[in-house]
């Protein structure tokens, strides 16, 4: 099911009070009558819309420079789960208590984390809108991560049940946890989007993973990676990635360039433009886009536009954004969003008075599997460059394309450290 | 069959002025062209156009046309043709079809500097030309290396491959692929684009069932580096699928499998 803008609001009419003052949202009258649910701004009040890597960097920086600032996050979840452990978590390699953090930690530090859905950004106004009424800001960032748009492949969101996701936070993880531990044979279809998307790697880990899986149960299956692209991404791996699906040749097929066209979630068909797949076991990732309300507050047309070194909003003085949700050329990757977290979270520091240094540039480490117990390292390092007046980011890229336990032990200490860094009292 | 298709640029440049200037292209949407015999507006008649969202690496921005349309003997796709007018290698291929190829359809990846609007013509064999414009949106960076000149030029590995066992008559996907490297030669100084030395790519792809030539791909130093093609052949199970790159200075590679 899909549920837009205004089915929600309509949604929350039915629950009384909210509807005078929502409706006249959806009538285009801000301001009127909307529940407020802070008092008013004391002129240093930052929102920050999503309590992800990004979103999180970023508060705890503003609060740690400029401590007398109001930081309040506006976050949809109960706790914070760590994405890039999804895949350990999926086939069982950790427990759920492992990965998901509460957000006492930051509100112990004096930020405020409101529970909440946005609705809409009115920029003009400097609020948010949200489920429960209006949040003023003096800066917002927008951290909102991606979006999974079932609604763009026929029949998959009517195949909801059917697909075993992997990117959707929360608990369809813990159902993906069960099916996969509950599967018994067939053909298990994967696939690996388009781009732009999160944690470009994250699909060929999860196809080797699931071989090494099949083989390790012995079951009689296989899996078949559906790509949309000609090759696996980031292209610094892509030889490493397709030599370690090469040797699994036996329970794995890569199939590049193929595009999946629909879904038929009753005769468990997945419909590609290279004919159509039966499966036994579909765990398909949706297209990623960024939240509705971006491009609705005119802060971009799919992903919100910034500069790429404050990640101030091309289109709003007081709007950053940060992550996967901003428009850069940097990788959409929990690394990065951290990094930039805070680099952004230094420029609104700045924006509020603090008087501190311009921080470096973002760069991305990230240790792919190609089994349970050996990664490679990929790290790119980006810099800035001005040419004819306009600012030009270039890419180092390292790369270890030999799989290693030690990659893969220091995968753990890495996403550790972030958490560490997070959620430490 | 004969391929007998000729799209020259001058020829595309012209249709799409004459089809720009009289309003007729909107985005994604196609229009039957030539006077007297356009190309019905029908289902049949559409190109379909797959690139994505937003494009992370001009060097190679992937891109996937189609047209529905019957393959019969007499009522067929003889031709796509892609081009980005505002690119400085505007030509980004033209792939010839026969019905044997089974379904005009080809994916592969193109260079884009900037993105833009392209314009695909397609040509029917019975209602003549029909066009869609698509526009490309190309952000530089992401995880891709930035494009940069190839100063080695060579080639090698050419593959193709095939679903396993088929039903005679089945169209099937099929995969075709070259290790080349390749540059359009140009430079940009002062905003200009200079053509400072020859251009090095692949030319042409031509794809066989048995002897007979089924689809002819002709490429351009604007589609990228390491060619890979996904088309459509209508499987002859016994006969041998064979592939031929050639490139712009008369090297060629081949590759060819047993259809099963």
């Amino acid at each position: 099911m899909t549920v837009h803008r205004r089915d929600f609001l309509r949604g929350l009419g039915v629950a009384g009070t909210a509807a005078v003052t929502l409706g006249g949202v959806a009538l285009g009258r801000p301001g009127r009558g909307l529940a407020q649910v802070l008092p008013k701004s004391g002129g240093k009040r930052l929102v920050v819309i999503g309590a992800g890597f990004g979103g999180n960097f970023a508060a705890l920086t503003v609060k740690r420079l400029v401590p007398d600032a109001e930081v309040v996050i506006l976050e949809r979840a109960p706790f914070f789960i760590s994405c890039p452990a999804t895949l350990e978590y999926v086939f069982g390699f950790n427990s759920l208590d492992t990965i998901t953090f509460g957000y006492s930690p930051l509100i112990a530090k004096g930020i405020r984390v409101i529970r909440t859905e946005v609705v809409a950004v009115e920029p003009d106004a400097k609020r948010v809108v949200t489920a429960q009424g209006a949040v003023d800001y003096d800066q917002l960032l927008v951290a909102t991560g991606i979006r999974l748009a079932y609604e763009e492949i026929p029949g998959l969101a009517e195949a909801y049940h059917v697909n075993a996701s992997i990117y959707d936070k929360g608990t369809p993880i813990i159902d993906t946890r069960h099916k996969i531990d509950a599967f018994q044979g067939g053909t298990v279809v994967l696939n690996s989007p388009a781009v732009p998307y999160k944690c470009p790697p994250g699909p060929y880990e999860y196809a080797l993973l699931w071989a090494e899986h099949i083989k390790k149960k012995n079951l009689s299956a296989k899996v078949v990676l559906l790509d949309a692209k000609p090759d696996p991404i980031p292209p610094p791996n892509k030889q490493a990635f397709l030599d370690a699906m090469a040797a699994r040749r036996d329970v794995l097929e890569y199939r590049p360039q193929t595009k999946i066209t629909g879904i038929d979630g009753e005769k468990k068909v997945v419909r590609t433009d290279a004919g159509d797949l039966p499966f036994a076991f579909l765990s398909i990732i949706p297209p990623n886009r960024a939240a509705g309300f971006i491009k609705e507050a005119g802060l971009g047309p799919v992903f919100a536009e910034v500069d790429v070194v404050t990640f101030r909003s091309t289109k709003n003085p007081n709007v950053y954004a940060v992550g996967d949700a901003a428009q850069t050329p940097f990788a959409k990757s929990a690394y990065t969003a951290s990094v930039s977290g805070k680099i952004v979270g230094t420029y609104i520091a700045k924006a509020l008075g603090a008087s501190v240094p311009d921080p470096a540039p973002p760069h991305n480490i990230c240790y792919p599997y190609t089994e349970s117990d050996k990664a490679f390292l990929t790290r790119a390092d980006w810099s800035y460059e001005t040419k004819d007046g306009k600012v030009q980011v270039n890419t180092k890229i390292t790369v270890d394309n030999a799989p290693k336990p030690t990659f893969a032990q220091l995968r753990k200490a890495w996403e550790q450290g972030l958490w560490r860094e997070m959620f430490q009292s | 069959m004969k391929l007998d298709v000729k799209l020259g640029r001058r020829s595309v440049l012209r249709a799409l002025l004459l089809l720009v200037g009289g309003g007729v292209l909107r985005p994604g949407t196609a229009a039957g062209q030539g006077p007297g015999r356009p190309a019905p507006a029908d289902a049949a008649h559409r190109i379909q156009v797959d690139v994505p969202i937003l494009a992370d690496d001009p060097a190679a921005v992937p891109l996937t046309i189609s047209v529905e349309h019957p393959m019969d003997p007499d009522h067929y796709i003889k031709s796509l043709e892609v081009v980005l007018a505002t690119d400085p290698v505007p030509q980004k291929g033209v792939f010839l079809f026969t019905p044997e190829s089974g379904r005009a359809s080809v994916a592969y990846q193109m260079r884009s500097g900037q993105g833009g609007e392209m314009a695909i013509v397609a040509e029917c064999s019975r209602h003549g030309r029909f066009e869609a414009r698509q526009s490309v949106r190309v952000a530089p960076g992401g995880c891709a290396i930035p494009a940069g000149a190839a100063t080695r030029e060579g080639g090698g590995a050419p593959s193709v491959r095939t679903d396993g066992r088929v039903r005679p008559g089945q169209v099937i996907p099929v995969w075709a692929t070259l290790k080349h490297t390749s540059h359009t030669g140009l430079v940009e100084r002062q905003g200009k684009f200079v053509q400072e030395r020859p251009p090095y790519f692949v030319e042409r792809l031509t794809v066989f069932l048995g002897d007979q030539r089924v689809s002819e791909f002709r490429l351009t130093p604007a589609v990228s580096p390491d060619p890979k093609l996904r088309f459509f052949v209508k499987a002859d199970p016994g006969k041998a699928l064979r592939i031929v790159f050639v490139n712009n200075r008369g090297e060629r590679w081949e590759a060819s499998q047993q259809i099963t």
